[in-house]
């Protein structure tokens, strides 16, 4: 074909190329493992791909494709919740620290690493209480985990909207059957065998389930079994590194054992305000909370009021 | 004076259509028509209930009556921009170990399939002294959802009998080749190929052959009918081959025996206009596809002879069936502004992909209802239109073994043009430009539970191509507990995209 007709079709094909250059989709692949060459399937011999120079570590969160970069979960993330409850009529903020590794493609997101780093309570009203359960840790690390955790990032007219599914997380009992919230927790004859489900003895002591270490008008050590779970869902300003986000959650928990104040094994209830439960999220960078899980950790919860104060309140 | 609806007239129609569902052969496929709209024309996506001059040829030929005669030419470029990520491998234990060529089931019984071991694919071989080194083919290496393509647009409408009887010819077809089909497989077996997902409704699909031709009869001033075909394609292909040496494959020795077949594909439609400002249309377009049938027969210098078929369906479009009305809310002696809609039910559970097999039935797709809305504005010598369409994909969430990459689509196709004379002749130029946006999606393969037998229990999941009970000179195979899998959609993919496309028209008109 000859004519003027024709002769457009350079110039449709450039301008056409050049419009979609401000909106390809290329394809992508996140960096991931493929064993070795000459490998025998061992579990040591670990190879990550070559979108790698990176260090395995860096690799394993430099994520997917985001709908917008301006919503873009991708990262290391020091995540700090902060909810307000109540017993006795004594409120009390509990304070969770997390270290998130997420994904994200398009608007879905996967926390590929999830540690649980601990908590702590700490009294509110002048007769609350204070709570302890830093003898815990190493086992919330150990047998507590959010990877996995599957959310949502969205774009909206205002900026974004994050939302991070129901999450249960069991404390000194059976982890995987009492994360079903349909199951009951175990009373203290419940100790868990290698057949059965029950009570497990964590935070380094003989006691039933986790020993908090509970101080205040009213103290002593309190021995049971927690189940909670939280659900984070907000809107998040566009291209925030720092960020609040509503929290909504609930708790139970089956007290075993104590020694001290009976009081103490008074079960407490979120506050009926919502504005008092929050998680605040933090994207570290490369140098910031690095390591072993227990390392990473570490520097989580001494990074939380250098990052996150408000998650202190 | 308009005449009245004729009974008997106007079931003059029905034979035509009943006859031409009936003869049903699936034909050469039309998906680059159904994806991109009509090129030329006012038809946009709403050409199955507008008029849209030689486009309606395929959209609807009981338009062509309304159509003017002419002679068009145009061209459009179309720039396909599919992204697909895919998320990383989360460890070794996943990869497929090396040195399992020789390793069976517990009994000795040797797999069904030879995966090959995942770092040989991602970073490949090299050579040894009896082998040559094997080419890297790492995930998504080898995508194809990135592609410009340019077509050349000719379309031809004529009137006989007094106008009652129009035929028309209709044709997109590209510049680079006049058709194109690329197989691949949407499960673990594309390791052995590209290792690479790719869009399973667009790429070569974009590609088809486009022809169409037929005709409308406008049975009375109110009611036309049209029927038309699109040209149909099938390849039969029969290779035999001597293998003197099977150490020796490149010397075979191969004859070949190719027919290129031509058929047709019908679609057929109905325009009725109950009063002077509304239409109602319907139009029904049958199965297409194209068909390529291979045959091998190998021959062995030890007398065996032995016989394969491989068979390809490409480009199927599944039965289509639309409704759909035009109403012109102005009608002066020099402006005209109507809106319109369509509906479109596409059967798209019968869908076979390019290796002509149906989606697992866990997996199965689903029908669609696609809507589509416009509106046009006609001024003197110039009319313009601006239609959207919404296509919800058929593919469920790819959760399983298999990867059909598609997207629910959002589109907008606008054009304009404007009637002139020059050299005693009446002519008509255009353009015409849309957006289409493949909505972002997202999938996560769920867990295939582990089997000890080392059988496959769950085949709609994401297979375990190393058997856990798998042994190897008469002990368990290491690497084999668990899955592992090749499966380049695994542990999961997204997908998201463009289409931007653009043309120029000219047509003279008679």
């Amino acid at each position: 074909m000859k004519g003027p007709i024709a002769a457009s079709v350079p110039w449709l094909m450039l301008a056409l190329g050049a419009g979609l250059g401000l909106a390809c989709a290329p394809d992508s692949v996140a960096p991931g493992y493929y064993g070795v060459t000459g490998d025998a399937g061992s579990d040591d011999a670990s190879e990550l791909d070559d979108a790698s120079t990176m260090s395995a570590d860096a690799a394993a969160f430099s994520g997917g494709t985001p709908t917008s970069p301006a919503c873009n979960m991708n990262g290391r993330w020091l995540v700090a919740q902060r909810v307000l409850a109540e017993a006795l009529g004594q409120t009390q903020a509990s304070h969770n620290w997390f270290y998130y590794e997420v994904t994200q493609n398009a608007d879905q997101l996967v926390v590929t690493k999830g540690l649980h780093c601990g908590y702590e309570v700490v009294a509110v009203s002048a007769l609350g209480a204070n709570v302890s359960s830093q003898a815990c840790w190493p086992d919330f690390l150990q047998y507590d985990s959010d990877t996995g955790r599957a959310g949502t990032m969205e774009v909206t007219s205002s900026g974004c909207e994050i939302n991070f599914e129901k999450r249960y997380t069991v404390r000194g009992a059976t982890v995987a059957y009492y994360e079903d919230p349909s199951t009951t927790l175990p009373k203290a004859s419940q100790k868990a065998t290698s057949f059965t489900p029950g009570w497990i003895s964590w935070c380094g002591a003989s006691n039933p389930g986790i020993t908090l270490v509970v101080t205040g008008p009213a103290s002593g050590d309190l021995y049971c079994v927690q189940r909670d779970w939280n659900q984070y869902s907000g809107s998040v300003a566009a291209n925030a590194t720092t960020f609040e986000v509503p929290v909504t959650w609930d708790s139970d928990q089956d007290s075993l054992g104590y020694s001290g104040s009976s009081v103490i094994t008074e079960q407490d209830v979120p506050d009926s305000d919502p504005s008092q439960h929050y998680v605040w999220f933090a994207k570290l960078d490369p140098t910031q909370a690095t390591g072993t899980d227990a390392e990473i950790c570490a520097s989580v919860r001494s990074l939380v009021s250098m990052l996150t104060p408000d998650a202190l309140k | 004076m308009s005449p009245r609806l004729n009974p008997t007239r106007a079931w003059l129609g029905l034979p035509l259509v009943v006859c031409a569902v009936a003869w049903v052969r699936p034909a050469s496929a039309s998906p680059l028509l159904e994806t991109v709209g009509g090129v030329g024309g006012q038809g946009g996506f709403n050409g199955r209930t507008v008029e849209g001059g030689a486009a309606s040829t395929y959209y609807n030929p009981a338009l062509l009556t309304d159509a003017k005669t002419e002679l068009s030419l145009g061209v459009f470029i179309l720039s396909e921009q599919i992204g697909i990520s895919l998320a990383g491998r989360p460890g070794t234990q996943y990869a497929v170990p090396v040195g399992i060529e020789n390793a069976t089931y517990a009994n000795g019984v040797p797999w069904s399939a030879y995966p090959i071991p995942t770092t040989w694919l991602q970073n490949g071989r090299p050579a040894t002294p009896t082998s040559p080194a094997l080419p890297a083919r790492p995930r998504q290496g080898d995508g194809s959802g990135h592609d410009l393509f340019a077509y050349q647009m000719i379309g031809l409408v004529t009137k006989l009998f007094h106008d009652r009887l129009a035929l028309g010819g209709y044709a997109v077809i590209p510049y680079s080749k006049f058709t194109g089909a690329d197989a691949f497989y949407s499960d673990e077996r594309e390791q052995y190929f590209t290792n690479s997902l790719h869009p399973e409704l667009y790429g070569d699909r974009l590609v088809a052959t486009s022809i169409a031709f037929g005709g409308g009869l406008k049975v009375t001033d109110q009611l036309s009918v049209g029927l038309g075909f699109t040209l149909n394609l099938t390849t039969e292909a029969f290779t035999p081959t001597y293998v003197s040496n099977t150490g020796e494959l490149q010397n075979i020795l191969v004859d070949s025996d190719v027919k290129v077949l031509v058929s047709l594909s019908p679609h057929v439609g109905v325009s009725y206009k109950p009063l002077p400002r509304l239409r109602l249309t319907a139009t029904a377009h049958a199965p297409e596809k194209l068909q390529i049938d291979t045959d091998f027969t190998f021959l062995l210098a030890n007398g065996v002879e032995e016989q394969a078929g491989v068979d390809f369906t490409h480009d199927y479009m599944p039965w289509q069936l639309a409704a759909g009305a035009s109403y012109d809310l102005v009608t002066t002696s020099t402006d005209t502004i109507t809106i319109a809609a369509t509906f479109i039910y596409g059967q798209w559970s019968t869908y076979v992909d390019r290796h002509s097999e149906a989606p697992i039935a866990a997996y199965g797709w689903y029908d669609t209802l696609t809507p589509v809305v416009g509106a046009r504005v006609q001024h003197g010598d110039v009319r313009v239109f601006l239609d959207s369409e919404y296509q919800p994909s058929p593919v469920p969430l790819q959760t399983g073994r298999t990867n059909y990459v598609d997207n629910d689509r959002l589109g907008f196709d606008g054009g304009a043009d404007c009637a002139f004379s020059l050299w005693g002749s009446d002519f008509r130029v255009g353009a015409q430009l849309q957006v289409q946006r493949l909505i972002p999606r997202y999938q996560t393969k769920l867990p295939t539970p582990p089997s000890a037998d080392g059988l496959d229990h769950y085949p709609a999941l994401v297979a375990d191509e190393v058997p856990d009970n798998s042994i190897l000179d008469g002990r368990p195979l290491a690497g084999a507990q668990g899955l592992q899998t090749n499966n380049p959609g695994w542990p999961g993919f997204g997908s998201q995209g463009w289409l931007v496309g653009g043309g120029l028209n000219l047509a003279v008109t008679w």
